[in-house]
């Protein structure tokens, strides 16, 4: 294969790193639908690449993230890149390094990364409605780390490189990460609405989302830009939890209160006390773990030795002294409400995809309404829902 | 009269799943000793027989194999156990293959017909057939305690699942199929074990020419009263909750994937659920791929009948094959069917 088309042009390949994942599959699914464009779909392994293994039009590549050499190798042919990659901190940033600077070095045409709505934090400043505003992750440990990608990525572009940023928020449609979860916190009673749901719900459909990454990878415009992508409506969590609740045997949704969650995910002080060590050390916690060392064991039935020598109400306060009194956990009565996950309620921005469309010409292709019907229909069929076997599979549930 | 002397094993296919399970097995069986290990990645072999601290031969196939052996565990991708399997059975090796025999029926009957020259035994690695749920739920309907028995449904869905070290899994014809080969031939053993052959199949799945991640059979068994319907579905592309739920006259069992819930709700008492268990069942803390090897071990030593033989492991193949023959697409255009 040359790799130049009739016109004696190099043709135009795209390189999609994290191909597998659920945003990266939407990605290949996009691009194989448009002419002249060869896909290369690169996967870190073989086990969560099942959507796209059971295509024949698709090969996949297996690469590591991390060998610069597989990178340089799988991206030699590559004119486009997008990055929908995840993994751990390191993955993250210095396969991403990697990625950027190979990218470079092969002369890529265009470079898309996926960050997230996270980079403007767990309480994003009205301003970041649109994408022009500082971003600001807070203490959201993921919003820090895609921020942090972000930064390297407009490096790179300040250094030659022509990139875009695409930043999603939740991404809905067929087989979401985000519904599926939330479906399932709902059926576990890990869910509350706040607010009778009337808080922003900033959603983007997964095959909008793919549209939006087309668009970056083929328009020079948005070169060294960041933009927020959505469906360009402002949902509510009431309109979400509408249709997810239809697919739940639940009558309602529980109702919680900004205060439940204000309380409930307080970060706990961390004060240093050296006495509280102390007697950490040697209670009895400590002590059953030292005792798998036989010299250690010794010295600990020696010292229960000389404790038990003492009389009798003397050995109960050494004992009292070093255990504490007995502590009884509050158990709670209430639903398990996971409230790290309904604290996004209380975010409260409709971002906006304003400049999306106005600079690189972004039309989302599905509604809010019909990327939430899809996933139901999706979610009915896997189910078996749509059987007479339906009683029967929601007796598995 | 069951020897003392350790069973010699070899274990041909030192991939993923030897790794994770048939190593750890037969180490952890004090009927075998693992002698060799055969893999075209000799490298890797060796690096892995130190893991596990085994002075082993490493061997790059079995005709360069030196070391004297009673019998192989196949675990290669699924299109070299035929040929493996008859390779083995021609030097008089006893094997047992993991599921499924062959990648078709084809290759399946070369190797039965390789079983019966040979005089040695052929067992298939169905190891789900040892979960204790499993057997007590065979042993109560074949007693009738449930009464007629209606239909059943069945699914099983992880999105993704393990990866090899080869990536055969993702070439149709290595695997001979799709999810249903890799992960629903397990299930289908069992059904198969429980109600027979079905009467009737319908396979839908989204296969675009490469192996499907999605598969849903329909089937039924019998005919007029006594017809049993099913549904089963596995997914390789989304979690679901796994387990086997029965209706039956007395009620609906449900038998979950964590091998050991077996749980009755009764017709006449909805609001009561009996959990089942059987009290003579020998309590064993060995995986059931320990309790398969030495299933395979005995069956070798005292000439008798494995737990899976190739004949079942035939039948499987068999209802793959003509599920396959009679596939669908599955509706998966989630938008268009939307009317849009």
């Amino acid at each position: 294969m040359t790799g130049l088309n009739w016109m004696g042009n190099k043709m135009t390949r795209v390189a999609v790193f994290g191909a597998s994942g659920f945003a990266g599959t939407a990605v290949i699914e996009c691009l194989l639908s448009k002419k002249d464009i060869e896909v290369i779909a690169i996967i870190h392994s073989d086990g969560n690449a099942w959507r796209l293994s059971r295509r024949k039009d698709l090969t996949l590549r297996q690469v590591d993230i991390m060998s610069r050499q597989q990178v340089k190798e799988a991206i030699a042919d590559a004119t486009h890149v997008v990055n929908c990659t995840r993994g751990s901190d390191e993955v993250m940033l210095k396969g991403l390094e990697i990625l950027l600077e190979e990218a470079k070095q092969a002369g890529v045409k265009h470079f898309v990364h996926i960050s997230s709505i996270l980079i403007y934090g767990d309480k994003p400043s009205p301003e970041s409605v649109h994408d022009t505003a500082q971003p600001d992750p807070q203490t959201n440990a993921y919003g820090i780390l895609k921020l942090k990608q972000d930064d390297m990525v407009q490096n790179a572009a300040k250094n030659g490189l022509p990139t875009t940023i695409i930043c999603p928020p939740n991404i809905i449609g067929p087989y979401s990460l985000f519904l599926n979860g939330l479906i399932n916190m709902i059926k576990n009673d890990q869910f509350g609405l706040l607010d009778n749901g009337n808080n922003a719900c900033a959603t983007v459909d997964v095959g909008n989302l793919a549209i939006a990454i087309e668009r970056a990878l083929f328009n020079a415009d948005g070169t060294g830009s960041r933009y927020i992508v959505t469906d360009n409506q402002d949902v509510t969590w009431a309109e979400v939890t509408e249709y997810m609740l239809n697919l739940t045997s639940k009558a309602e949704l529980i109702t919680i209160e900004k205060q439940d969650i204000e309380r409930n995910i307080k970060a706990p002080k961390i004060s240093l006390n050296p006495l509280k060590s102390l007697i950490h050390l040697v209670s009895s916690d400590v002590r059953e773990a030292l005792r798998k060392d036989p010299l250690l064991c010794r010295v600990d039935m020696f010292f229960r030795g000389l404790v038990a020598k003492l009389p009798g109400k003397m050995e109960d306060r050494v004992r009292l002294g070093v255990e504490g009194p007995t502590k009884i956990s509050k158990v709670s009565c209430g639903p398990p409400i996971n409230w790290q996950f309904c604290s996004a309620q209380m975010r409260g921005v409709f971002h906006s995809c304003d400049r999306l469309q106005k600079d690189l010409g972004y039309t989302p292709e599905n509604t809010f309404e019909e990327s939430m019907k899809a996933y139901s229909k999706w979610y009915c069929a896997l189910r078996g829902y749509d059987t007479e076997f339906e009683e029967l599979l929601k007796r598995l549930a | 009269m069951v020897s003392l002397t350790p069973y010699k094993l070899a274990i041909i296919g030192i991939g993923k799943i030897s790794l994770g399970s048939h190593i750890p097995a037969a180490l952890a069986s004090p009927l075998v000793k693992i002698v060799a290990f055969i893999d075209p990645e000799t490298e890797r072999a060796r690096e892995i027989a130190n893991e596990f601290g085994l002075d082993v031969e490493i061997s790059s196939s079995v005709e360069n194999l030196k070391s004297e052996i009673d019998g192989a565990v196949i675990a290669t991708p699924n299109h070299l156990h035929a040929p493996l399997a008859i390779e083995c059975l021609n030097m008089g090796i006893s094997v047992l293959i993991e599921k499924p025999l062959a990648s078709s029926v084809e290759d399946g009957l070369a190797v039965i017909e390789a079983e019966k020259k040979s005089g040695k035994k052929v067992s298939v690695g169905y190891c789900t057939r040892y979960y204790p749920n499993f057997q007590l739920f065979k042993k109560l309907m074949d007693q009738n305690y449930f009464g007629k028995i209606r239909k059943f449904a069945y699914q099983f869905g992880t999105p993704g699942g393990w990866s090899t070290f080869s990536n055969y899994i993702m070439d149709r014809e290595n695997v001979g199929g799709g999810v249903l080969v890799v992960t629903g031939t397990h299930f289908l053993d069992r059904m198969l074990n429980l109600f027979g052959y079905p009467d009737e199949v319908k396979l839908q799945d989204d296969s675009l020419g490469g192996p499907e991640a999605n598969a849903r059979l329909l089937m039924s068994f019998g005919q007029g009263e006594d017809k049993i319907s099913g549904y089963v579905y596995f997914s390789k592309t989304a979690a679901l909750p796994s387990g086997l739920v029965v209706d039956t006259e007395k009620g609906h069992v449900i038998l979950s994937d964590n091998q050991t819930d077996l749980v009755l709700h009764p017709n006449d008492q909805s609001n009561l659920i009996l959990n089942l268990s059987n009290p003579d069942a020998s309590v064993s803390e060995a995986s059931q791929f320990q309790l398969q090897i030495e299933d395979f071990v005995r069956s070798c030593q005292k000439d008798c009948k494995p737990m899976v033989s190739a004949e079942e492991g035939l039948v499987s193949l068999k209802l793959i094959e003509e599920a396959y023959q009679n596939r669908e697409k599955i509706s998966d255009d989630w938008f268009e069917l939307d009317g849009k």
